[in-house]
């Protein structure tokens, strides 16, 4: 407010600066490490920037050839053997994440309307079902194996995306509840009243102003799945491989973990996530409803 | 056949009787208030008229047809809620076309009408505008154009001058009146303040905690309430209620008030007066009491003026009389302005007895 | 008002202004308010009142101006060392808490010794009714009952001045009116001095000694409601305290010097006591109930059209036409109804003589000279 003191203001400026560093310092050493060759990945004391940038790192990634090319020519490059193809798991990765995105924010949306406006499954059911979810997931593993093994879901696209949708489906409706239900029901009434039916009411009415909640909702679901590593890991065998399986497949019997080639890995994979983010924060617009409602 | 005509209806919430046998009718072109205080179950009965809610029991018919099942979109009724509810993502304009839009209007005749609309409500200078522009007199004039744009069986207003400013109220009172001369449109109206029910409407429907107290006239519901909560609800100051006795006055039968016997010509001469308790209540209005500084013929009776308060056009004295206190309305230039002893006189009405037990006036 | 002289002054105002991006939310505000004395800002939405509140809270700087309490400069002084008591809309009660515990509440934020703190609180429990329900949740009280808490847990910290802001803006009408007498009956035995915002005019006047009628950031007239009522400075004040708003009347004035006339539709060329006005077509503020109506025609009237008929109960009010004005006229109940002709007629001493371009009223030298 008024006469801040000076000490206050330095503290306070520190403890930021401070936050900010912890919070962005494991992203600068992704992207550091990814253009590091092998012989400074793993070096003590830390090799803070590197003066010998490669893209051999990226190589791998993308064009496994280009790069074993370019390892015969120098000497004393890594050799290695990996199985599968970057572009694989890119693919795997984007069709789950995907998938089950859309679908636990489409189910998410209906059963968030019908819990705020006809308080379906009574006045606990939101939290009820959000506490399923507070079980941590390695504790259900062993029984997703056996049931998928039954279901003869294993290493399937449709397998890993309904595990998915099912494990975000209470997020989805978690948060898009409470968007739902700052939108007042007179809203949808005067839209009835006027002549639509209920679920048109929703969908002209209702629906574009809880918008930017469903896509700020999507965007957490998305990266949710897009990081998902053990259940990719347990109920997949192959056939279908996701980005975070391929970062953990950069290993070598030889050189060890391949940290340099698994930071190229990790940088890459954070952009689709930035990029969706990117696209729909113009959809986020506060106090949309400003104007049209008395409280 | 009337407009609307609603029997026995029943809603509850969570184990709260929101509406307990509910039943009036409304007739064609009226205008009619239903009043309470809040919480009394008004919203609860325009929703339930509307179709938003089903009741657990009773009908709704509106022109003859029964509708308690019917969708909201079925009953061609118009609502404007107590929160407005315009939509924020349309304009104006798009606002109040919205009906018309959603019942496939062509388009040039929706054009017309609005412009009309914003003509007649003169808001036509906000019509391309979106509702969080607006003053809230502004929403409130787009919120009822919405409302009125195509004619519906019934118009419904729920509170919708609550939240504007007293002095915005008063104005607005008198236009609504005068849209609804123009309009001809049968109209319920909702609201918490007695003054805009009694002003406004053709009957009032009083309502408390889910029952129809009384349904009449202005003049019947202010001369002659039904229950205590009537009488105190409806006229401000409300009435005052002062113990009673049955006693003899003069050979005929009177009553005694705090000390005082008034004679009450008219007792005795309805069927509900035959068999009067010996302890009663007496309702007396507050401007049916004369109060001067000295004693005179009309103001016989002595009593304390123990608070006063002006109001500019008139002033309200609480008068202390034994035990009772009776809130008295006097004209600007009545010499009394301060507490100090003073003198008074009225007539009882033998209309306005109240049984104490039941709280309701002996008819 | 009470007799007072200048040590008893609690809150001044001195050029107290606040600008808000460019915009005059408050115009050098020039406030006194005597120990005791229950003053009420009164005006429309956005008229400047809840700002000029929150400055002397303390929530607000001012843009330039001085605030003091009893002689001493608060401008700076942060809110909690005020020593004000605020009651907000909805009085705010904690629903979790008992009774007892709201209105210990202050006193432990001031850390005041227990023995001190509870006799206060029983003191003030005493005062204000609340014996009984000290135990009681703060969620389980009725209005009234809330309204008293509020207030006992402000007073019982003896606040140098209670803010009220709007407090019954959201309660019922019939509610508003039983809570009015009791508050201001509280305010009277403790001879608290307190500062209320509202914009219901009905408010100010039944339970101010003085009220602050403001617009657009201005205070446009302070003094007790007798004063407003019966002598308003200018339109804006005239027609906004008083139920029905005054009439008014076109008027023509024509004459100089010290023998003017006035015309109005029902008056031809009747002399009028204001001396300092030029001719001209002006405007005549006459309240509702100064206007006579009677059924067949009388000295001075003129026959009009009842448009429409307001029922209050115990009186009704008609909207008659008069020339090409409409008109507000008190009667009995049952006088007239819709479309009936009646006459009326007004005395011009009843009627205040308005400037229609600056809203200006002008006085008549021989009220001046009484006032």
């Amino acid at each position: 407010m008024r006469q801040q003191k000076t000490w206050q203001t330095v503290l306070k400026r520190t403890a930021v600066i401070v936050a900010a560093v912890f919070a962005f310092f494991p992203i600068y050493w992704l992207i550091s490490t990814s253009f590091k060759p092998f012989d400074e990945w793993a070096n003590w004391p830390p090799i803070w920037l590197t003066d010998n940038p490669t893209l051999q790192n990226y190589r791998i990634v993308f064009f496994p050839d280009l790069a074993r090319e370019f390892a015969a020519q120098q000497d004393g490059s890594l050799d290695y053997k990996v199985s599968g193809s970057a572009w694989n798991a890119f693919k795997g990765s984007a069709i789950v994440s995907v998938a089950a995105t859309i679908i636990s924010v489409a189910f998410g949306t209906l059963a968030a309307y019908s819990i705020v406006r006809f308080k379906t499954g009574g006045k606990n059911y939101p939290f009820q079902f959000l506490t399923v979810r507070m079980v941590p997931p390695i504790a259900v593993v062993v029984p997703m194996v056996v049931l998928f093994s039954i279901l003869k879901l294993s290493d399937t696209y449709f397998g890993l995306i309904l595990a998915y949708s099912a494990f975000t489906l209470p997020f989805s409706i978690w948060m898009i509840r409470s968007f739902i239900d700052d939108v007042p029901a007179e809203l949808e009434g005067a839209a009835m009243i006027h002549g639509m039916g209920q679920f048109r009411a929703f969908l002209t009415v209702t629906l574009p102003l809880v918008k930017g909640g469903i896509l700020s909702t999507a965007l957490f679901i998305f990266i949710l799945n897009w990081s998902e590593f053990l259940f990719a890991l347990v109920l997949t065998a192959g056939n279908v491989v996701t980005v975070t399986l391929q970062v953990a497949n950069y290993v070598s019997a030889s050189s060890g973990k391949l940290y340099g080639v698994q930071a190229a890995m990790g940088t890459i994979s954070t952009l689709p996530v930035i990029i969706f983010g990117y696209m729909i924060q113009r959809h986020i617009v506060r106090g949309l409803t400003f104007g049209a409602i008395k409280r | 056949m009337s407009q609307l005509s609603v029997k026995g209806l029943n809603v509850s919430y969570d184990d709260l009787r929101a509406l307990v046998d509910v039943e009036f009718a409304v007739e064609e072109g009226e205008f009619f208030c239903i009043v309470g205080p809040t919480n009394a179950g008004k919203s609860t009965l325009l929703k339930t008229i509307a179709g938003l809610t089903h009741p657990d029991s009773g009908t709704v018919l509106l022109k003859g047809q029964d509708v308690t099942r019917s969708q909201p979109k079925d009953r061609n009724v118009s609502l404007l809620f107590q929160n407005i509810a315009l939509f924020p993502n349309l304009t104006g304009f798009e606002n109040i076309a919205f009906p018309l839009r959603t019942a496939g209007v062509a388009e040039s005749e929706v054009t017309s009408r609005v412009k009309e609309l914003g003509d007649m409500l003169k808001i036509g200078h906000v019509l391309d505008r979106l509702p969080k522009t607006f003053s809230g007199g502004e929403q409130q004039r787009v919120a009822i154009g919405r409302s009125i744009a195509k004619q519906a069986n019934l118009l419904m207003l729920d509170e919708p001058l609550t939240n504007l400013d007293a002095r915005i109220r008063t104005v607005l009172r008198i236009e609504f009146k005068e849209i609804h001369r123009q309009l001809g449109q049968t109209v319920i109206y909702v609201t918490h303040d007695q003054v805009e029910a009694m002003s406004m409407s053709d009957r009032i429907a009083v309502l408390h905690e889910g029952r129809l107290q009384q349904i009449g006239t202005p003049d019947e519901i202010y001369n002659r309430p039904a229950t205590r909560f009537v009488a105190e609800f409806i006229g401000q100051p409300p009435m005052s209620f002062l113990n009673a006795e049955l006693t003899q006055v003069n050979g005929a039968v009177g009553i005694e008030i705090g000390g005082i016997r008034f004679a009450m010509p008219g007792i005795g001469q309805t069927k509900a007066h035959a068999a009067l308790p010996d302890k009663l209540a007496l309702g007396v209005r507050p401007e049916a009491v004369r109060v001067a500084p000295a004693q005179s013929p009309e103001t016989p009776h002595q009593a304390e003026i123990i608070w006063v308060e002006h109001l500019g056009s008139m002033s309200v004295l609480d008068l202390r009389f034994g035990h009772d206190t009776l809130r008295v309305k006097v004209a600007p230039n009545n010499p009394i302005s301060a507490e100090q002893t003073a003198w008074f006189g009225f007539e009882p009405r033998s209309d306005h007895l109240l049984n104490p037990e039941t709280n309701l006036f002996f008819r | 008002m009470k007799g007072a002289d200048s040590g008893d002054v609690k809150l001044e105002l001195r050029n107290l202004r606040k600008v808000f991006d460019g915009v005059e939310a408050v115009k050098e505000s020039n406030l006194v308010l005597k120990r005791g004395e229950f003053l009420s800002l009164l005006g429309p939405s956005g008229c400047g009142k809840s700002t000029t509140l929150a400055m002397i809270a303390g929530f607000l700087e001012p843009t330039s101006g001085e605030i003091l309490i009893d002689g001493n400069p608060v401008t700076h002084v942060p809110v909690q060392k005020r020593r004000i008591g605020l009651v907000f809309q909805d009085y705010a009660i904690f629903t979790k808490m008992s009774v007892r515990k709201n209105l210990l509440f202050g006193l432990e934020a001031q850390k005041i010794p227990r023995v001190e703190r509870d006799k206060a609180v029983d003191e003030f429990a005493e005062k204000l009714n609340l014996k009984g329900l000290m135990k009681a949740h703060g969620g389980d009280l009725n209005m009234s009952e809330m309204q008293r808490v509020a207030l006992a847990r402000v007073l019982v910290t003896k606040p140098e001045l209670l803010l009220l802001d709007e407090p019954m803006s959201n309660l019922d009408a019939a509610l508003r009116a039983s809570l009015r007498g009791e508050l201001k009956r509280i305010q009277k035995d403790l001879g608290q001095t307190v500062l209320y915002v509202t914009h219901d005019q009905i408010e100010a006047m039944s339970m101010s000694d003085r009220i602050a009628v403001m617009n657009l950031g201005e205070n446009l007239q302070v003094a007790s409601p007798d004063e407003i009522y019966h002598r308003p400075k200018n339109r804006f004040v005239a027609e906004f305290i008083g139920d029905p708003p005054i009439n008014m009347i076109s008027c023509r004035v024509a004459g100089s010097g010290g023998s003017l006339r006035v015309s109005t539709e029902a008056h031809k060329d009747m002399p009028f006591e204001i001396t300092a006005v030029s001719p001209g077509d002006y405007l005549l503020g006459v309240r509702a109930h100064h206007i006579m109506a009677a059924h067949g025609a009388f000295q001075g009237s003129i026959a009009a059209v009842v448009k429409l008929v307001e029922n209050f109960g115990s009186e009704h009010v008609l909207h008659v036409t008069y020339g090409q004005d409409l008109m507000t006229v008190m009667v009995r109940p049952g006088f007239a109804r819709a479309g009936d002709s009646v006459h009326v007629s007004f005395d011009l001493k009843d009627a205040h003589l308005v400037d229609r371009s600056s809203g200006a009223i002008y006085r008549p030298d021989e009220r001046e000279a009484a006032a």
